[in-house]
């Protein structure tokens, strides 16, 4: 009779742990896929502030397309003058069928060089523009890089989240592991803490002006600080619009090198 | 009188009104620089080879599917290095003051076709820093001290029509003004003595130099067709023109001469890796004698290079270019097969306020190089302050390429404001 109870018990628990851990991939899913329009454009502002209290500012607008499965977009640089025009096209595609992501097709265009140049679309591991977010942390990072674990309950602004933990599968990952606080009922982010390869706390960040905007959950302010330099950088969203006129024509390498897209 | 002022005001009014009814863009750059030769630089050592302040202003107007684009260029040079090519730059008698107007055009934009008309800049290619068939654009060979390869690419009179694509673009130019490259005439400027020193006699000003007849005959024509895909971009090109430098003869009269090129070049990504191929084929080009004159040769140039951009912001860049000419070398100014090889890397710390690079470049034959090191920091989003050490040493038997610029190697202080 014990022997039948343990067994069972077993059981329970490694169905609990798969079903546990399917809920964690379902709801990674859902955050990633949150829906923001056929098409968007928006002006945000970073501003970066040292330990010291200095601030830089850096402006950008990014207009968004969803062509099929595939995701295009292009950020435009307006300050620090020094970077005004530079333009980034980026075609982001779903993850490969066996769940490893798939590189995007990007380029940038260097107003100084006058040409458009191919650039490696696998690394946005890598900081935006001397901000503390990444590449991946302002746009959607791809769900075949992490496994997913709910580690917790917890709440934030009186909103009821999970504490959902993304592992990267790269072990040479400068960030190895991510806990994002997911409300229940939108599954927007609330809060963040992000994990170096010790597992030591290396960045927080924390949401603000969480809206829903024509339909869309937006998240108005964003702020990153990174532990060690005490750096810290404040992403504002100016204007937002969905489902927006864009000309299909502006997600081409011929605008960009064309300097039409500002 | 009365009545003529109110009809300049009135026109006035009217042209600042429909200015500023569109989108306008007005940016710009203010840069001062000095830079003094190392002391291994024999005569030039201690002595300022550069000594420039420039202000690079460019206004741009949007209306609908238009564009105005103008670049100008206001230049102090205290060095009295500046030489005009007559056509790119109004340059005053002591060679201290230049007005150049880089670009100045309107782009339009339809559904699928496109047209720029005016003085415009397109740069060719995927190499970095070499000219292979980035040869639409005259280089000015004048300012290779101050400015860096982009830079010193200068704008062509042109008409330019684009029929576009979803993924590709195919772009007509017709040149009817030829743009020669700059010289450097000036004998204030150090880069006269590496160009024309080995000769009894140098240039004295562009009136020695046989330029092509203005006529409708005299034109350049040019096509690119570039596709931009998923697993690699690529482009195809055509160019019928001119050489934009001069061949001289034994008593140094510079002569230009007609020159066709067809090239193709590809980037391939492969996960932090873009590799970039690029190669050009010159028919019956024509290469400076030894003795003064030309002859005429096919020559075949071909690029192979890699960007790696790891993580950590590092980027590495390396590249080997071979030229080659047919026939035997006995009569020509250079080898039949010149080859060389360049790596740069760079890297930024600090949020991105300091940046780090270093290039590299080896002529495989003599094994002559060239070096920069350069260190640029923000002190503000608008000011950058940047050292950098350009080093150039001969080859252990013989000059090189690079060998002939040994006495200008320096350490430059440059600081810029952009607006």
């Amino acid at each position: 009779m014990r022997k039948i109870s343990l067994l069972c018990a077993g059981f329970i628990l490694v169905l609990g742990t798969a079903l546990y851990a399917q809920d964690a991939n379902e709801i990674a899913k859902k955050v990633h896929d949150l829906p923001d329009g056929k098409t968007s454009y928006s002006e945000v502002t970073l501003t970066l502030l040292d330990k010291n209290g200095k601030s830089r500012v850096r402006e950008v607008a990014t207009y968004n397309m969803k062509d099929g499965t595939t995701d295009k977009s292009i950020t435009v640089f307006r300050s620090p003058k020094d970077v005004a025009g530079v333009s980034y096209l980026s075609f982001d595609y779903p993850d490969n069928p066996d769940g490893s992501p798939k590189d995007s097709d990007s380029w940038l265009y260097l107003p100084a060089m006058k040409k458009v140049r191919r650039v490696s679309g696998s690394s946005k591991d890598d900081d935006f523009q001397g901000t503390d977010f990444t590449y991946d942390d302002i746009g959607d990072r791809a769900l075949g890089k992490d496994t997913f674990a709910i580690i917790g309950d917890d709440t934030v602004d009186g909103r009821s989240c999970w504490k959902l933990e993304y592992t990267a599968k790269d072990k040479n990952a400068k960030i190895s592991r991510r806990v994002l606080w997911i409300d229940k009922e939108t599954y927007v982010t609330y809060k963040g803490e992000y994990f170096d390869k010790q597992n030591k706390l290396f960045k927080t960040m924390v949401c603000e002006d969480i809206r829903e905007q024509d339909g869309y959950w937006t998240t108005g302010k964003m702020t990153m600080t990174t532990i060690p330099t005490n750096h810290t950088t404040v992403y504002e969203v100016k204007e937002i619009k969905y489902d927006t006129d864009i000309n299909p024509s502006f997600f081409t390498v011929s605008a960009l090198e064309r300097g039409q897209v500002k | 009188m009365i009545r003529r002022n109110l009809l300049i005001a009135v026109v006035l009014l009217v042209l600042c009104s429909a200015l500023f009814a569109q989108d306008m863009d007005y940016s710009g750059t203010f840069i001062t620089q000095a830079g003094v030769g190392l002391p291994n630089t024999h005569h030039n050592s201690g002595d300022f080879l550069i000594g420039q302040t420039s202000f690079d202003s460019t206004f741009k107007v949007y209306s609908d599917e238009t564009m105005l684009y103008v670049n100008t260029i206001l230049l102090y040079d205290a060095i009295a290095g500046q030489s005009s090519n007559g056509t790119s730059a109004f340059v005053s008698g002591d060679n201290n003051f230049a007005l150049q107007l880089r670009e100045a055009y309107f782009d339009w934009r339809g559904d699928v076709l496109a047209l720029r008309v005016g003085r415009q800049i397109s740069a060719w290619g995927k190499a970095d820093d070499i000219q292979i068939v980035d040869i639409l654009c005259p280089q000015d060979e004048a300012s290779g001290l101050v400015n860096d390869y982009q830079d010193n690419r200068l704008g062509i009179d042109a008409v330019r029509l684009s029929y576009i694509g979803e993924s590709t673009q195919t772009d007509f130019y017709w040149i009817p003004f030829f743009t020669p490259s700059p010289l450097p005439l000036a004998e204030g400027n150090p880069l006269n003595d590496v160009m024309f020193g080995s000769y009894d006699t140098a240039p004295g000003s562009y009136d020695d130099f046989d330029l092509p007849d203005r006529e409708l005959a005299s034109g350049e024509y040019a096509v690119r067709f570039s596709a931009y895909m998923s697993a690699f971009d690529f482009s195809l090109y055509g160019f019928y023109g001119w050489d934009d430098m001069p061949f001289y003869t034994a008593d140094m009269n510079g002569k230009y001469k007609r020159m066709a090129m067809v090239g193709a070049d590809a980037a391939i990504p492969a996960g932090d890796f873009v590799f970039r191929v690029e190669t050009a084929f010159f028919p019956q080009r024509y290469i400076q004698a030894s003795e003064g004159g030309t002859k005429q040769r096919n020559q075949i140039m071909a690029l192979g290079g890699v960007d790696w951009t790891p993580a950590g912001g590092w980027t590495i860049t390396a590249q080997y270019v071979a030229d080659i000419v047919t026939g035997s070398d006995s009569a020509l100014d250079r080898h039949t097969y010149e080859h060389q090889a360049t790596l740069s890397v760079e890297k930024p710390f600090l949020n991105e306020t300091l940046t780090l690079s270093g290039s590299f470049a080896v002529d495989l034959r003599y094994f002559s190089t060239s070096t920069e090191l350069m260190a640029e920091y923000k002190l503000t989003d608008s000011i950058t302050i940047s050292l950098a050490g350009d080093f150039y040493f001969a080859g252990p038997d013989k000059d090189g390429d690079y060998g002939s610029w040994k006495d200008v190697s320096c350490i430059i202080l440059k600081g810029k404001y952009s607006f």
